[in-house]
């Protein structure tokens, strides 16, 4: 510790005397840290927040390794090593959530991670600035309805006694019913992430575009570009460092599928098309009590969330992208 | 660490004002479920009816199942404890609502009262229904246990919580005239407090509940148009009568009306005899509903139904907000129908022209049906290990307990149930306290007082009219009612506990898909192998352990 402290103490004391500008790049990180400490403040508040929302929480991973129930807690539970580890691998409602998890997830990345650039590149083609403002309003509502109003709608318009079914019903077409389709689910949950939150990945992307110089439309356009052949060599290239740092995230989170909405429309499919990696937690953990297996489910979905999020980054990287750690000197 | 200390020495030296708890009942406890002791090493306690309410029955019945119908209410409440429970200190607790919780002690005039009577100052825990047993995790992993806690042993995660030491074993204090000291807690009979013991020892309050909680209730102005009548004898005659009201298309006022219009498999089981969900073979073996014949035909049945327009489109939905059709049979609790305000008189005259009746449940092959009859107790309340560790504070909780559960005809209930007179109720002119519908959200403040005494069928006066039919009809189901083999044996099979809830959706899952048509009867075969291999066929194993433990 002493020697750490003289050590600290060196590059401040370094640092008052107008010496002959020392070349900057020998700053410690500890001297441009001190340096911009104003800065650094504004992070703390930040770091708090992980660091007890996400970081303390952790630990609780523990619990993988334990016969843990919650009155006699981390201390008083007997530790098992890896069994549950094994229990969790030769389970098949294991295999079958992780199974429904990846279906849904590769569906998401292919269908509705695209989504919000088609719609972006869609809306900023509109001419009106007017109706720009009222279809953006109403794409962003959805994203702030709760999962149970979203699917209640839908049950509404797609469900056996919805909208559509009466009027196929009339048609003389009857038993139309999308909302209890099990070999459809998957699809269905990618439809209404796509309806929910859509509009609001456009704000993104939106704001990308607006941050393409104009001169290069302008150029392009003295070149003799089109509409379309703009929009492809110009906007386009223009989104794709959001785009590449967006899906990097996106890939981190890929397991996590939508708890809530899957939770609520399972008693419609049934467990074979909608047990994910997150409703195994709830039922086996939360409800069962078994939160040793639970537990370890939820610590291998996070290892291959880091193990993906980490090799997406390094793919970014060997394309000529910048991944998601920036730096900057 | 000084928690850890605590719980370890909860573990180490047994639980209960007694300290008598035995070793082998320690043994049990820590162990896994299946481990549990049959027999049980200290007296039951004893039972001591509660007071004579003064009135008549309508119906008395001996039956099994039965309970006495009552339709006269009760005018002279009687005073069920003399003692002022508490002694000034304070009575935490962790409890259920349904809604929003009540109004504040200081703006609530019914929760100072309640403290007046109690004589402490009773501490209450809001807990949402939906994330109950998510609360109640977290209130376990935190060490500090509520003295009263309402407990759902049947979810896993409760009894974890009772099988962890969390909670006072009370068999000694408890055990034979030592409950006399709390003389409503002592207004249940033996069954009740033996089929709720955990590893063979009392962990909890129970409550009492009725055999038979519900009814199906039909609508007599539908099927006294159809060709075959109110009476059904049979599934073929059900089937044409309920194939006749969905063709009439519309009922009274317009409204829209099916044969049936939410699917509630209890109804149907009961017609098709389908028994518990485990039957208890001739050879002694465990046979799951779903393995059985007549399980098959009622599918068979009933998707037949289904596809014939029997049910209204949306009778598979979750939301009863969806169901505004009406129906020829319904399915519904006897509170909602007779007991309560809001029975049958409330349904006549909310759509006038509508008539309704009770249902005289038929067998589907023409003999009598078979009706399930609950376990015999409900909601339970569990005294905390810790408090428990103080003989005095143990009862002071016990007092506090006792007055919360008196039975139904004290002044106690009439106050904790109805409020204060004038304020939340008012007398009406059959002596019934009616609400007034005014400060409503002052009551509510506890709900961990367990339902004592004989919990007979009292009748509101409004649905008098209907007493006769529904002492007829509740007494056709008690007579052809059973018991489950599995009674006081629920918790035993810890895969049960832990997957129950799992495995019910797949079943309940698989059971409305054969009947709308998404699943065929025929792969029933394949969904009990199924349902078998996920743990179907471990619970099983799990069980007959169990039995073979109890003697049978």
């Amino acid at each position: 510790m002493s020697a750490q402290a003289e050590t600290d103490a060196g590059p401040r004391a370094d640092e008052a005397p107008p010496k002959p500008a020392p070349a900057r790049r020998k700053l410690t990180l500890r001297q441009r840290m001190w340096r911009e400490r104003w800065a650094y403040t504004f992070i703390v508040p930040g770091a708090l927040f992980f660091l007890v929302f996400a970081y303390v929480p952790m630990l609780g991973n523990v619990v993988a390794f334990q016969d843990y129930t919650p009155f006699r807690g981390f201390g008083g539970s007997t530790w098992v090593g890896l069994a549950n580890f094994e229990a969790m691998l030769s389970d098949p409602e294991v295999l079958m959530a992780l199974r429904n998890t990846l279906i849904i997830a590769v569906l998401q990345l292919v269908l509705a991670f695209p989504a919000p650039i088609a719609l972006a590149l869609l809306l900023d083609s509109l001419m009106s600035a007017r109706v720009k403002r009222m279809v953006q309003t109403v794409v962003y509502l959805p994203h702030f309805l709760s999962w149970v109003i979203v699917i209640s709608v839908w049950q509404q318009v797609f469900g056996g006694g919805g909208l559509i079914a009466g009027v196929l019903d009339g048609l003389g077409v009857s038993g139309f019913d999308a909302m209890t389709n099990a070999d459809t689910f998957k699809l269905l949950v990618v439809a209404q992430t796509i309806w929910k939150d859509c509009g609001w990945g456009t704000i993104i992307f939106f704001a990308a575009i607006a941050g393409i110089p104009q001169d290069r439309y302008e150029a392009a356009a003295i070149d003799g570009a089109g509409a379309w052949q703009r929009m492809r060599h110009v906007t386009l290239p223009g989104l794709v460092p959001v785009a590449t740092l967006l899906l990097i995230l996106n890939i981190g989170s890929i397991l996590t599928v939508g708890f809530e909405q899957l939770l609520l429309q399972q008693p419609m499919v049934g467990m074979d098309a909608a047990e994910v990696l997150d409703t195994f937690v709830y039922f086996r953990g939360v409800l069962g009590g078994e939160w040793g297996i639970a537990t370890a489910a939820g610590l291998l979905k996070g290892v291959i969330g880091t193990v993906l999020v980490l090799a997406a980054n390094r793919f970014a990287k060997r394309l000529g992208g910048e991944g998601i750690f920036l730096c900057r000197h | 660490m000084v928690e850890m200390t605590r719980r370890n020495l909860l573990g180490a030296i047994g639980i209960g004002a007694g300290g008598l708890a035995t070793g082998g009942a320690l043994t049990a406890c820590s162990g896994p479920a299946g481990s549990a002791e049959s027999g049980t090493d200290f007296a039951m306690p004893t039972y001591q009816p509660a007071p004579d309410l003064g009135i008549e029955p309508f119906h008395a019945s001996e039956t099994p199942g039965m309970q006495n119908v009552y339709t006269e209410p009760v005018t002279d409440f009687f005073k069920s404890v003399d003692r002022g429970p508490g002694s000034g200190g304070t009575v935490t607790s962790f409890q259920l609502t349904w809604g929003e919780p009540s109004t504040p002690l200081d703006e609530n005039p019914y929760w100072q009262e309640l403290n007046e009577r109690l004589g402490v100052g009773f501490e209450p825990t809001f807990v949402p229904q939906p994330t109950f047993d998510q609360k109640f995790s977290t209130m376990l992993a935190s060490g500090e246990v509520p003295d009263l806690v309402f407990v759902n042993d049947q979810s896993a995660v409760n009894l974890q919580g009772i099988r962890d030491g969390a909670f006072a074993d009370l068999s000694d204090v408890l055990a034979g005239d030592n409950i006399l000291d709390w003389p409503n807690l002592a207004a249940r009979k033996e069954d009740i407090w033996r089929a709720s013991l955990k590893d063979g020892r009392v962990y909890q309050i129970p409550s009492t509940v009725w055999a038979i909680t519900n009814v199906i209730v039909m609508r007599t102005d539908l099927l006294g148009q159809t060709s075959t009548g109110t009476a059904p004898a049979d599934a073929d005659q059900l089937l044409a009568a309920l194939k006749a009201v969905t063709a009439l298309g519309s009922g009274p006022g317009g409204q829209q009306v099916y044969g049936v219009n939410k699917y509630e498999p209890a109804m149907w089981r009961w017609i098709f005899k389908t028994g518990p969900d485990w039957r208890l073979g001739d050879d002694g073996k465990l046979v799951h509903v779903t393995q059985t014949d007549e399980y098959k035909d009622m599918l068979t049945w009933l998707a037949g139904a289904w596809s014939e327009g029997v049910f209204d489109p949306v009778a598979m939905t979750t939301n009863p907000a969806d169901i505004v059709s009406g129906a020829a049979i319904e399915y519904r609790a006897v509170s909602n129908t007779f007991t309560g305000a809001a029975g049958l008189a409330q349904d006549e005259a909310d759509l006038p022209g509508a008539k309704v009746d009770f249902f005289d449940v038929p067998g589907y092959d023409g003999t009598a049906p078979v009706i399930v009859r609950n376990i015999p107790y409900g909601r339970s309340t569990c005294v905390s290990a810790a408090a428990a560790e103080d003989e005095d504070r143990l009862v002071e909780i016990l007092n506090v307990l006792d007055y919360l559960s008196a039975p139904y005809g004290s002044e106690e209930a009439l106050f904790v149930g109805s409020g204060i007179e004038g304020r939340h109720y008012t007398f009406d002119e059959n002596g019934i306290p009616v609400s007034t519908n005014e400060h409503t959200g002052e009551l509510g403040v506890q709900y961990v007082g367990v339902v004592s005494g004989p919990n007979d069928y009292y009748g509101h006066p409004m649905n008098a009219a209907w007493a006769e039919r529904f002492s007829t009809v509740l007494e056709n189901m008690a007579q052809n009612s059973v018991a489950r083999p599995l009674e006081g044996l629920e918790t035993e099979s810890n895969t049960f506990v832990t997957k129950g809830a799992q495995l019910g959706q797949l079943w309940d899952d698989f059971e409305r898909g054969v009947v709308t048509g998404r699943e065929s009867a025929d792969d029933l075969e394949s969904f009990v192998d199924d349902y078998m291999g996920r743990g179907g066929e471990q619970i099983r194993s799990e069980y007959e352990r169990a039995l073979e433990e109890r003697g049978e």
